[in-house]
C-alpha cells in the first residue's frame, strides 16, 4: 500500500539542510535584486542582471512549496499521493531557466542590432567623484558572490536527495554569476569605448544558459512522461536492472521483469514474479518487496505481481 | 631579500601607477567626442526655454546657456548654436550629429534611455534641469559631469539673477 513516505534517517539532515540553504538563497535574492535595482543604469546587461534575479526567486520557491507537500499522506482524492509536486516544481524551475536565458539572449541581439550604447555618467559616492560603470561594477561583483556559493553547496545535496528541483536552482546560481560576470566584462569593454561589449558577453553567456534550460525542461517533460527512473544528472539510475537482479536471486523466483517512474523523488513501478512453484502466495509477495526495496532508498511503492503458471510449462511475462 | 622587497614596493607603485592612470583614461567615448570637441566646435541643439535658454542676438542667453559656453570654453571649444524643436535635436543627438543638447530637460525626460543626460546643474524645488549628450559617449559624459558638479553653486546663483 501507499504510505506516507520518509526520506531515511541520514537524508532527514540533507533535507533540513536544504530547507534552509533555499530559505537563504530567496533572503539572498532578495536583497540583491533591491542592490541591481538601486544601481540600475542604462546598462543592457545590467537591467538583464535584475530580470534573471526575479526569475531566479522561482526555483527555490518552488522547492521550497514542494517540500510543504513532500510529507502528506496520500488521501482518497490523491490515492497516489503527492510525490509529482516535486516534479511540477522541477518543471517550474526549468521553465524559468529557459525564460531566463531567452530573455537575456533576446535583450542583448536587440541591442546589438539597434546599437544601443550604452551611456554612464558620473556619480557622487560620499562626496568622491566616481565613474557610476565602477559602482555597478562592484554592485556585480558582490552579486556574483553568493550564487556562486550557494551552487556549491546546492549539487551535492541535489545528489543526495534525488532532487531535480534543487539541481534547477543549482543551474540557476550558476547561470546568475554567470550573468554577472558578462555584464562585468561588459563593463569593462564599455570603458574602453567598445559599446557593443556589454551586449555581445551578454548574448554569448545566454546560449550556455538557454542550453542548461532547454536540457532540464527536456528531462523534466520525459520524467512526467514515466520514462524510466533518471539521476540528477540525467543519466539511468540502473535502479529496475538491480531490482531484476536482487530479486531474480531469491530462490523461488524463476523470472522477474520491473517498470519503475520517477515520481519526484520517488521510485514507483511495478514488479512481475514467474515464481518456480505457482503455489506461493502473500508472505512471498513481501519476501519480493522487501528485498527490492533495499535496493535503494528511492524505491517507495512497489506493487509485486505473482504471475500464474501456464500449464505445459509455457511462460507469461 | 631587501632586494626583493624593494622590487615588491616598485611592482605595488607601478600598479598604483596603471590604476590611477587608466581611472583618469577611461571611461573612453565610443567615438571620440571629447578629443574631437577639446580645442575644436561644440554642435549644440538648442530649444528656448526660459527662463533657462532664450535665444538671443548673437548665441543664447540664460543660465543654461552659460553654463554650456563656460563648459565649452574649458574645452578651449567654439560653440556652434543651432535652434529648433527639442523632439528634433535629440534625434539628432541619438545620430551623434549634435555633441549636447540643451533644451529645459530635466531628469525626469522620457529620452533618459536613449541618449545621456548629464547630473542635474540646477536645482528648484523638484526640478532638476540637465543637459543631454549623445548614447555611448561616457568619457564626454564624464567630463561635463565633473564641470556641472563643479559649477552647480553658479548656476544656482545665476538662476536667481535671471529671475
Amino acid at each position: 500500500m501507499r504510505g506516507r513516505y520518509e526520506f531515511p534517517p541520514e537524508r532527514q539532515t540533507d533535507l533540513q539542510r536544504a530547507r534552509r540553504l533555499e530559505w537563504v538563497v530567496t533572503a539572498f535574492n532578495v536583497a540583491i535584486a533591491l542592490i541591481i535595482y538601486l544601481a540600475m543604469g542604462s546598462s543592457q546587461a545590467m537591467k538583464a542582471a535584475w530580470v534573471e534575479d526575479m526569475l531566479a526567486f522561482v526555483p527555490p520557491i518552488a522547492f521550497l512549496v514542494s517540500l510543504r507537500f513532500l510529507d502528506r499522506e496520500p488521501t482518497e482524492e490523491y490515492p497516489y499521493g503527492f510525490h509529482r509536486a516535486v516534479s511540477i516544481a522541477f518543471l517550474a524551475g526549468a521553465v524559468a531557466l529557459t525564460i531566463f536565458g531567452l530573455y537575456i539572449l533576446v535583450d542583448s541581439l536587440v541591442g546589438l542590432v539597434r546599437q544601443e550604447r550604452p551611456t554612464m555618467g558620473l556619480a557622487v559616492v560620499f562626496g568622491h567623484e566616481v565613474w557610476s560603470g565602477w559602482i555597478m561594477l562592484g554592485a556585480l561583483l558582490i552579486s556574483a558572490i553568493p550564487p556562486f556559493v550557494f551552487g556549491r553547496l546546492e549539487l551535492p545535496l541535489a545528489n543526495r536527495l534525488h532532487d531535480k528541483t534543487l539541481k534547477a536552482d543549482a543551474e540557476m546560481n550558476r547561470a546568475n554569476w554567470m550573468t554577472a560576470s558578462a555584464a562585468m566584462a561588459g563593463i569593462v569593454g564599455v570603458s574602453l569605448g567598445w559599446w557593443w561589449a556589454d551586449a555581445a558577453a551578454g548574448a554569448l553567456i545566454s546560449l550556455d544558459i538557454v542550453r542548461d534550460g532547454m536540457t532540464n525542461l527536456s528531462r523534466v517533460v520525459k520524467d512526467l512522461v514515466d520514462r524510466q527512473p533518471t539521476t540528477v544528472h540525467g543519466r539511468a539510475s540502473g535502479v529496475p536492472a538491480k531490482i531484476e537482479k536482487a530479486v531474480g536471486g531469491l530462490d523461488w523466483v524463476e523470472r522477474v521483469a520491473v517498470r519503475l517512474r520517477e515520481e519526484g523523488h520517488v521510485f514507483t513501478g511495478e514488479v512481475f514474479v514467474l515464481p518456480a512453484d505457482s503455489r506461493l502466495g502473500p508472505e512471498r509477495i513481501r519476501e519480493a518487496t522487501e528485498t527490492a526495496r533495499q535496493v535503494d532508498w528511492k524505491v517507495h511503492d512497489l506493487v509485486v505481481t505473482l504471475l500464474p503458471r501456464e500449464r505445459g510449462g509455457a511462460q507469461g511475462s | 631579500m631587501l632586494d626583493a622587497r624593494l622590487r615588491a614596493r616598485a611592482i605595488a607603485l607601478g600598479l598604483t601607477a596603471l590604476v590611477a592612470a587608466s581611472c583618469d583614461e577611461l571611461p573612453r567615448d565610443a567615438s571620440g567626442t571629447l578629443d574631437r570637441v577639446r580645442g575644436g566646435v561644440l554642435r549644440v541643439g538648442a530649444t528656448e526655454s526660459p527662463p533657462w535658454i532664450v535665444r538671443a542676438a548673437e548665441g543664447a542667453s540664460g543660465p543654461e546657456a552659460k553654463l554650456v559656453e563656460a563648459f565649452a570654453s574649458e574645452l578651449g571649444a567654439r560653440v556652434e548654436w543651432q535652434w529648433g524643436p527639442g523632439e528634433e535635436h535629440l534625434e539628432a543627438l541619438e545620430r551623434r550629429e549634435l555633441d549636447l543638447v540643451a533644451a529645459g530637460l530635466t531628469r525626469r525626460s522620457m529620452w533618459k534611455h536613449r541618449v545621456g543626460l548629464s547630473r542635474p546643474w540646477v536645482k528648484s524645488g523638484t526640478r532638476e534641469g540637465v543637459l543631454a549628450t549623445p548614447p555611448g559617449e561616457n568619457r564626454f559624459l564624464v567630463a561635463l559631469d565633473r564641470y556641472v558638479e563643479r559649477h552647480r553653486s553658479a548656476a544656482v546663483t545665476a538662476t536667481g539673477g535671471a529671475r
